[in-house]
């Protein structure tokens, strides 16, 4: 039985449990071919940290400089929840609710005494009709209005409706 | 409605104090670090100065008792990501659409390699160099499990993934890692 590379890159970079890391530890004592894979994979860790130790650089001071820099510009600025918090205070808070409130009462029909009234009001609409029909009594044949609009009463309220039809006064 | 809280309180001589004692003590590392992510040193310069700016933002979320450099380090790898997907958005916006993305030298598509060959020419050392061949993700992950030494835990907490996601990529990271150290071992028998 062989160990693949992660198992063993796990155990090298101790990150596997007590147990399969003696399990691993004592297999690389007699398995020749694990031993050279571990081997070659502690090489690669080693070249890595020589490598980056090589390649360390100082910290200029220029970062340093522009980080004031911009901070001066950019002064510490409220979070979001500092600001909604700042909104919940009682001077603003207040006048904001009486407003949302007073919009709530407006836009709910029935909340203020009655639905809405009609665009065109029915007496304006009757009122109308009886202008027409004291040019031309025939023109709206089939329409009920209220007698007392066409004939001050003397009329039925059917108007037109039926010319033929027998008369109690006739 | 709520309590009434006091409002948020303007700079203090507290955060300048926090800012500098952390650019003393963690400047190098830092910058270091953002080095080895970003493999050139003005990427580095300025990941490094965006990264104390928002720890001077956010110091109070800092909480004492906790590894700062790890703090630092979860707040470098978010802008690199960051700034990587931006300038990537940016290029893959500027590819005409019959230039399908192709592939190259491995998986990555050809759409994203400008980055990389721009990159590639700006390193200096051999772990840079080495460190250009590998995705974003498996770059941050070998800085900091084999230059940082952090666990696996730690940096599953830093990269915001789990163990299982850090493992992978570590795995499939060395395995890459292992034959261009051996490639460059083989070209640079001196090194």
């Amino acid at each position: 039985m062989h160990y693949n590379a992660d198992t063993l890159d796990d155990y090298l970079h101790r990150a596997l449990g007590p147990e399969p890391d003696a399990d691993i530890h004592a297999h690389l004592e007699t398995c020749t071919d694990c031993r050279a894979l571990y081997d070659e994979l502690a090489a690669v860790r080693d070249w890595v940290r020589t490598a980056a130790r090589a390649e360390e650089l100082e910290f200029p001071s220029i970062i340093k400089a522009r980080v004031w820099e911009r901070i001066r510009e950019q002064p510490l600025q409220p979070s979001f929840a500092d600001r909604l918090r700042a909104l919940w205070r009682p001077m603003i808070a207040v006048p904001v609710a009486a407003v949302i409130a007073g919009f709530v009462y407006l836009g709910i029909p029935g909340v203020h005494g009655g639905s809405q009234s009609p665009g065109v009001a029915a007496t304006y609409l009757l009122e109308e009709h009886a202008a027409l029909a004291s040019d031309n009594p025939l023109a709206d044949r089939g329409l009920i209005v209220p007698a007392s609009v066409v004939d001050g009463g003397q009329a039925s309220g059917l108007i037109g409706a039926d010319d033929s039809a027998p008369s109690s006064e006739r | 409605m709520g309590v009434p809280r006091k409002p948020p309180e303007p700079p203090t001589q507290e955060a300048t104090e926090f800012l500098e004692r952390a650019m003393e003590q963690y400047g190098k590392a830092t910058y270091n670090f953002a080095y080895r992510l970003t493999g050139n040193e003005a990427d580095a310069r300025d990941l490094t100065q965006e990264a104390f700016i928002r720890v001077y933002r956010a110091w109070r979320s800092f909480q004492p008792g906790t590894s700062f450099l790890s703090w630092i380090y979860r707040i470098v790898t978010n802008l690199h990501r960051d700034e990587l997907r931006r300038q990537k958005g940016r290029f893959q916006e500027e590819i005409p659409e019959d230039n399908a993305p192709q592939e190259y030298g491995g998986s990555k598509p050809l759409a994203v390699d400008p980055v990389e060959d721009y990159m590639a020419e700006q390193l200096g050392g051999p772990l840079a160099k080495a460190l250009s061949q590998l995705s974003t993700d498996q770059r941050q992950v070998i800085v900091l499990a084999d230059v940082e030494e952090y666990s696996y835990q730690e940096i599953a907490d830093i990269m915001g993934c789990s163990i299982g996601t850090v493992r992978s990529r570590l795995h499939r990271a060395r395995a890459l890692l292992r034959r261009l150290v051996i490639r460059e071992q083989q070209q640079h028998p001196e090194s």
